[in-house]
């Protein structure tokens, strides 16, 4: 919620920009800042530093790790499963991600008409976003997609007999989880309802008087107008999407399977690092998903030059 | 309205997946030390709820034997155990004993993680010779004492096979393909989601077992103890199964491995047969309402004494080498393999027990399911083959092996020679360290 609250501030001109006043007295600030620092310094900073060292060695956790140079990266080249991960986790993010944006748009349009009772539909859209990265919501999806779950007793009821186990079949599990991501639309679709507030009513106004209809409106005023708020969703949840684990470790027990169909980048990560004692292997792999992520958000910022409209 | 500046400033809040790969040691919330004067231990072990309560119940009695040593439970599911277990280690954490299985023996032990148990003086001399061996790594000594005794089992199901109106098969005479046809027509005479065999090609004990038979092994000294073309034997025999229907489809079988014991097909009375380890009879037979018997797995020329099969320790008791309380951890060792009176509190529950002084002494406290396992062990005595050689490092992912390889080939996306194959090229890279 907080990026919420940075964008208001943000969309309203205040606290940034303003005159530099030299404060001689920081220390209560740091005092307020303390529990995020630390948590900085020792959750963040620290391992990430130590992984990168890591990176280089061969650690198997129980003894002490070995310097080795490039060899993890080198092994990276030769590791199918790795290709694998890759290949699922790129599926995820590319179908994944549009799917979750277009609908969290599409939402906060219709939520955005000026309907009674917004905020309760607010919350009603907006849950799935907190219970979706949970385990329960995993385990719940596990039941529903499997072969006797809700799902395909639903559709039998309906008339549709030998559906598979939409989690255990390998052609279908990785949906099943795009699904689940889809469906965690909340967050995005809470920035959006900010940004179209923050569009000028005049320019609907004027449009209507030359007579422009619902979609014209929407795509020559709505669409280009909320293109930064749409690209901050998109790098945003671009990130979060590489990062994925949950739902693929709980929805397949750990494994990634059925035969490797839902084995995220994160999900080799982690058993290469607690299951295979390789955590030099681990680590090595840690740091090319942020390469990997840097280079899709490099990208993403060098294409939204040519769709994104700032309005300053 | 928003500028470039702030877009930028905003995505820098990223790399959270970076400290993934570092985070610390998992720390237990349980105390580690009492401190003054008086010594603590920690014992971590994983596994159900009939045996925290018992080994709670143990630790209390060791309470009186000892009186001031405090000893810290730490029980936990086998699922989260070898994660937190191997950053306690990293961390310089570990528990002063633990429960140790044979996967993960020489992966710990060769790595100096554990206290050689014979050296620092502990009493075996009443256990079965063989059950002590299985403890020991080469050149490193015993590193872990046996908690019990397992063998692999087939369990059936009475109550399927009297509604499928066929009788239980002699379990001395049965070959493989015996328990095919059988398990094809009890799924033929029952309702459709009954089947009479679970996939077995996706168990990691039939392996072994066909393995065995064939005269190979799972390992060998050097490595992989079998050939692709073993392997490739092994699954045609479980894509068989499959295409008879004496198994259920790729699908049901995926779902059924992550199953808990009393979600399975077969304690709900929708399978037939399954296999199982002798120390896990208990678990099934009071979820399947005391309907198990315990039958020998099937041999390839219709003897029981061809089976192959072979006594493995269902779990050990280790000690860390960097304990501060060597004296303390081992003497509560020694007490809980060789003390009668915790053998009364522990049963069989972690396998039958390997001190056949003990093993004696709690007959009577048995029960019924109990008994079924006890007597199976004894049973198979005369009919044992070689004892297998330990895990070497790097076999704890055999049965993720398995059942990738397993799972390509139930699904159709390979044939068996491409999956046997698989399966020898990985576990081998998986073994090279």
């Amino acid at each position: 919620m907080s990026a919420i609250g940075e964008l208001t501030s943000m969309a309203k001109g205040r606290g940034r920009g303003g005159v530099r006043e030299k404060h001689p007295d920081n220390k209560p600030a740091l005092v307020f800042m303390a529990p995020w620092l630390l948590g900085l310094l020792g959750i963040t900073l620290i391992p990430m530093i130590a992984s990168l060292y890591l990176s280089f060695t061969d650690y198997s956790l129980l003894a002490a790790p070995k310097w080795i140079g490039l060899q993890n990266f080198v092994d990276m080249f030769h590791d199918a499963r790795l290709m694998t991960s890759l290949k699922v986790t790129l599926i995820y993010v590319i179908v994944g991600v549009p799917l979750q944006l277009a609908l969290a748009l599409a939402l906060a349009v219709l939520l955005n008409e000026g309907i009674k009772g917004l905020s309760f539909y607010r919350s009603i859209f907006y849950l799935p976003s907190l219970l979706g990265g949970s385990v329960a919501i995993a385990i719940l999806w596990r039941q529903m997609f499997g072969t006797g779950g809700l799902v395909n007793q639903i559709a039998g009821m309906l008339g549709f007999t030998n559906l598979p186990g939409w989690i255990s079949d390998p052609s279908t599990a990785l949906g099943t989880i795009i699904l689940l991501h889809v469906w965690t639309f909340g967050s995005p679709m809470i920035i959006f309802l900010a940004g179209l507030r923050q569009i000028p009513q005049m320019y609907y106004e004027a449009a209507e008087v030359d007579g422009a209809g619902r979609w014209r409106r929407f795509t020559a005023i709505t669409l280009p107008l909320l293109t930064p708020i749409i690209f901050f969703n998109l790098v945003l949840q671009v990130i979060n999407a590489f990062q994925s684990f949950t739902q693929a470790f709980v929805v397949s027990g750990g494994t990634g399977g059925p035969s490797d169909s839902t084995l995220f980048y994160t999900l080799y990560l982690y058993q290469k690092g607690f299951t295979q004692f390789d955590m030099g292997y681990a680590s090595a792999m840690a740091w090319l998903l942020l390469v990997i992520v840097a280079i899709f958000t490099v990208i993403n910022f060098f294409v939204s030059k040519f769709w994104v409209f700032y309005d300053d | 309205m928003h500028t470039r500046r702030e877009a930028l400033a905003l995505t820098l809040a990223v790399p959270t997946a970076l400290t993934l790969a570092a985070c610390g040691p998992n720390r237990s919330s349980s105390e580690t030390s009492g401190g003054d004067g008086s010594s603590a231990l920690r014992f971590m072990w994983w596994g159900n709820a009939v045996r925290d309560k018992a080994t709670r119940g143990a630790i209390d009695a060791y309470g009186e034997v000892e009186s001031d040593l405090s000893i810290s439970a730490e029980p936990a599911d086998w699922s989260g155990y070898w994660d937190k277990l191997a950053t306690q280690v990293a961390g310089g954490d570990m528990p002063d004993v633990v429960q140790m299985d044979e996967k993960y023996l020489s992966e710990y032990g060769n790595r100096g993680a554990l206290l050689d148990l014979e050296k620092a003086g502990l009493e075996t001399s009443d256990f079965e010779d063989s059950s002590v061996a299985a403890g020991e790594v080469p050149d490193k000594g015993l590193l872990a004492i046996n908690a019990g005794i397992n063998a692999p089992v087939l369990l059936a199901n009475a109550a399927v096979f009297e509604d499928a109106g066929i009788d239980l098969p002699d379990d001395t005479t049965w070959t493989w393909d015996d328990l095919a046809s059988l398990a094809a027509d009890i799924t033929k005479a029952t309702d459709d989601g009954v089947y009479g065999l679970q996939q077995i090609g996706l168990v990691q004990a039939t392996f072994q077992v066909y393995m065995r038979q064939l005269g190979k092994d799972q390992y060998s000294a050097d490595g992989a103890g079998f050939a692709a073309e073993d392997a490739e034997k092994f699954l045609a025999y479980a894509k068989s199964l499959q295409e008879t229907k004496a198994a259920p489809d790729a699908s049901v079988s995926v779902e059924e491995t992550g199953q808990s014991v009393d979600q399975s097909l077969f304690a709900t009375g929708k399978c037939a047969l399954q296999v199982a380890w002798s120390n896990q009879v208990v678990a099934y037979d009071t979820a399947a309402g005391g309907k198990v018997h315990v039958l020998r797995m099937p041999s390839m020329t219709g003897k029981a004494a061809d089976a192959q099969l072979w006594y493995k320790a269902s779990m050990y008791f280790a000690v860390s080498a960097k304990t501060t309380a060597k004296e303390q951890a081992v003497a509560f060792v020694d007490w809980l393999v060789n003390s009668e009176d915790a053998g009364r509190l522990l049963l069989a529950e972690r396998g039958v027990p390997a001190n056949l002084t003990v093993r004696e002494a709690i007959a009577d406290d048995l029960t019924d399911a109990d008994i079924k396992a006890v007597d199976f062990i004894e049973s198979i005595a005369d009919e044992l083959g070689d004892a297998p050689v330990i895990t070497p490092q790097g076999g704890g992912q055999f049965e993720d092996i398995l059942t990738r390889c397993g799972e390509d080939l139930l699904f159709g996306r390979t044939d068996t020679k491409t999956a046997g194959k698989d399966l020898l090229d990985q576990l081998t890279s998986a073994i090279t360290v």
